[in-house]
């Protein structure tokens, strides 16, 4: 069955390639410019999407990211609208509009899917990232990219920020008490130490004085039309997101102390020895000869993301990449470690195993050519085309 | 092979007189008056003089106590005997003596996280064994109680860390989120890597802990197991409000020292070890273990208890129990209070399974670890494996 989507376009990863993926699937696609940073839910804005939206004619509305507006305007039309979310955390999905029966909303990772359904909520569904393993096997410009400043410098690759830059939450918490720093950093180096269970959240909410300080030195409140508490804003915004910068800065520090590192990241003021920070790459049309042509690819995984595979993963598999990643349990019910890619469980881990594939190409080879195989046969936008399409 | 045996009123006794009667070794017990841990001359003098002026033939081959006395091991050395140790107490702070490492001596250590640490200190004298099982077959009795716990909840005057009158706020803070994220963790010990020399350096303007000249430097250890012991209190406590709250004070058991009013359980005094416990075990269709952290992988004694007696175990997890027993065939371990919980109310309703993993898992505990099998290997300083 034909179906005649109206996608929003906003400033997304992934537009041009799910845009294919659903014409490959024979369906119809129609673009709506669609500004993400208005928020407004107010009736004028709501009808003004049901016009434009009734007048593409469209069967249903599809967008990246979850948009209360489009819901609304869905809900009154009694039209499916699928929301597919790549980030994390997703405050938004805590909106109260989630439960709207219209809503066909995926999440990438699978505790998130768990809290919603078990809390009754079936408007949101499990599915995992993809790449478009046809457009990333073409490219193959490499005399455009050595001229660019992104070429590979070293062995070990890492695209990704460490949040030195805007949004430094943590560090703007200046006036907690000492008991509630060291409380905080007791609870970071503790969580550092476990993969595959966060307990930030839970810690938190079992200790409401620190919360409170923390409010004290840094006012966050939930929005007034979702569910999220304090807790969740503060463990996912706050303190997951300072661990993940500590570790990064660590993990990536000894990495190119020992092996080298070339470094992909916003901040392009960051000097660590024995790395070359690149600054921001060009993700959509050059990120793929890094993942390509680096001998190991690492995904140190934002701990916001509980058990999920991070859309980079997808990436540098999809690329052709050999992927070094941090334990996340989503990727044992997908892929073989060992065999499609290879996970860390610790520091020492980690840096045993860089220096294990850098001495063993032949396998180092063989894994990243049955990541991308995988990928391809699994894990495609026109795979996750035909699971979407199946709920409506 | 002669064995001279030091008892000290451990109540496992009675199963070393029973193993005595059929085993073919040549056991004196003495118990000659001892006042202190250690350095307690005239308890070496005495413990001297029997070897001495024994004339019996042939002579003794090894000195034998359960638990680890350093005085021992000195005696051991001077008459040129062996000294075999079996040590079931953990913490067990004599054995961070100097003497540990002294040539005569075998001790056997359950926890292998403890072995292993020994072993990367450089001591060549631990052998890992894990403990024995008293067993008692044939163990029918009606049931009293739904859910049981033997032992103690480590509060008031027994938990070390809340005697410490003062720490800096900011370790105050650390300290405690540890303690608490540790509750969260099964299988891994956080202090280990967490509380750390340069930190403990600050720690120790504040909390004096001197073992002696005679000891290695513990004191981080010693200061390690109180916050172990903190969260066992925490742990304890939070399971048996829970369990309370959510079956009813009249379904739980608490079998402790000293009574807690303050906790929606049956407060039953103390279980003596030598008959009342085998019966608590028999008599409650689920019989808990919450393991003292300081025990980091070991199966601890309370769980060989309960299957020994017949009694169905419900325990937390612990990473030895996966190399001798099977999940829900031997008995059951909990991985999060709300698996606790889930647990108790499965098998609560369960009663067939929950009969069958008791019988089953009393089977495998007498199989491996039944005490007259494992004391002969003990006495003749065998490996376990």
């Amino acid at each position: 069955m034909i179906i005649k989507i109206l996608f929003l376009t906003w400033k997304s990863f992934g537009n041009e390639d799910m845009i294919v993926a659903f014409r490959n699937k024979g369906h119809e696609v129609v673009e709506m410019p669609f500004d993400d940073k208005d928020l407004s839910t107010d009736k004028n804005a709501v009808d003004d999407f049901i016009g434009k939206a009734k007048q593409s004619g469209a069967d249903c509305v599809f967008s990246f990211n979850y948009f209360p507006r489009a819901a609304l305007a869905c809900k009154e039309m009694d039209m499916p609208y699928i929301s597919w979310i790549y980030d994390s955390p997703y405050v938004r999905l805590y909106n109260y509009t989630t439960v709207f029966p219209t809503n066909h909303i995926f999440v990438f990772d699978s505790s998130v899917y768990e809290e919603f359904h078990s809390s009754g909520i079936n408007t949101v569904h499990f599915l995992p990232m993809a790449a478009n393993t046809d457009r990333l096997s073409k490219m193959s410009d490499w005399a455009t990219f050595a001229k660019t400043g992104w070429d590979n410098k070293h062995d070990v690759a890492f695209i990704g920020s460490l949040y030195t830059e805007k949004h430094q939450f943590y560090q703007r918490m200046t006036n907690i008490t000492d008991y509630t720093r060291g409380y905080l950093e007791g609870l970071m180096a503790a969580q550092k130490q476990v993969f595959g269970y966060n307990f930030i959240q839970e810690s938190l909410v079992n200790n409401p004085d620190i919360v409170k300080d923390m409010r004290n030195s840094l006012p966050m409140t939930p929005n007034p039309d979702g569910v999220e508490t304090v807790e969740y804003l503060f463990a996912q915004y706050v303190i997951n997101r300072e661990i993940t910068a500590q570790e990064r800065k660590e993990y990536l520090t000894d990495i190119a102390d020992k092996y080298g590192l070339d470094l992909y990241t916003p901040d392009k003021s960051l000097t660590i020895n024995g790395c070359t920070n690149h600054g921001p790459v060009d993700y959509y049309d050059f990120a793929p000869y890094v993942f390509k042509k680096a001998k190991i690819n690492l995904n140190i995984s934002l701990r916001s993301i509980i058990t999920g595979m991070p859309l980079r993963a997808f990436d540098i598999m999809g690329a052709g990449g050999f992927l070094l990643t941090n334990y996340q349990s989503d990727f044992l019910n997908f892929f073989v470690p060992g065999e499609d890619f290879v996970y860390y469980e610790s520091k020492q881990d980690m840096m045993d195993k860089i220096g294990y594939y850098l001495a063993h190409e032949d396998e180092r080879a063989a894994i990243a050519e049955n990541g991308f195989n995988k990928i391809k046969s699994q894990h495609t936008y026109e795979c996750r085309v035909d699971e979407m399409l199946s709920y409506i | 092979m002669r064995i001279l045996y030091y008892y000290w009123g451990e109540l496992i006794i009675t199963s070393v007189q029973e193993a005595l009667r059929n085993l073919n070794v040549d056991v004196k017990i003495i118990s000659p008056k001892r006042t202190a841990y250690d350095f307690d001359i005239s308890f070496m003098s005495a413990v001297l003089d029997e070897i001495k002026n024994d004339r019996d033939q042939p002579s003794y081959d090894a000195l034998f106590s359960f638990n680890y006395y350093p005085d021992l091991s000195r005696v051991a050395m001077e008459c040129g005997v062996k000294y075999i140790s079996w040590v079931y107490d953990s913490p067990h702070l004599t054995l961070d003596s100097n003497t540990l490492n002294n040539q005569c001596n075998t001790v056997y250590i359950f926890d292998y996280a403890l072995c292993q640490k020994y072993a990367e200190l450089g001591i060549k004298t631990i052998k890992y064994m894990p403990l024995p099982c008293r067993v008692v077959d044939d163990n029918i009795v009606s049931y009293e109680h739904a859910i049981s716990f033997v032992g103690s909840l480590y509060d008031d005057e027994q938990d070390q860390y809340g005697m410490i009158g003062y720490l800096p706020d900011y370790i105050d803070g650390y300290l405690d989120a540890l303690i608490n994220a540790q509750q969260h963790i099964y299988g891994a010990d956080l202090f280990s890597t967490l509380v750390g020399n340069q930190m403990f350096g600050i720690i120790s303007d504040y909390v004096k802990l001197e073992m002696g000249e005679n000891y290695r430097k513990c004191e981080i250890e010693i200061f390690r197991d109180m916050l172990r012991r903190r969260v066992t209190m925490n742990e304890r406590k939070g399971a048996l409000l829970t369990l309370g709250k959510i079956f009813g004070a009249d379904n739980i058991a608490l079998y402790c020292g000293k009574s807690h009013p303050e906790l929606p359980v049956k407060n039953m005094g103390i279980a003596d070890y030598a008959t009342d416990m085998i019966n608590v075990f028999a008599s409650s269709k689920i019989n808990l273990n919450i393991t003292l952290r300081s025990i980091q992988t070991g199966i601890p004694l309370r769980v060989m208890d309960i299957l020994g007696a017949g009694g169905f175990c419900l325990t937390n997890y612990q990473a030895e129990l996966e190399e001798y027993f099977e999940n829900g065939v031997d008995l059951v371990w909990y991985e999060s209070i709300d698996d606790l919980v889930e647990k108790c109310r499965f098998y609560l309703e369960h009663e067939e399974e929950r009969i069958k993993i008791a019988a089953t898992g009393h089977l495998k505990a007498k199989r491996l670890f039944e005490f007259r099998q494992m004391f002969e290997r003990v006495l003749n300083s065998e490996d376990w494996i």
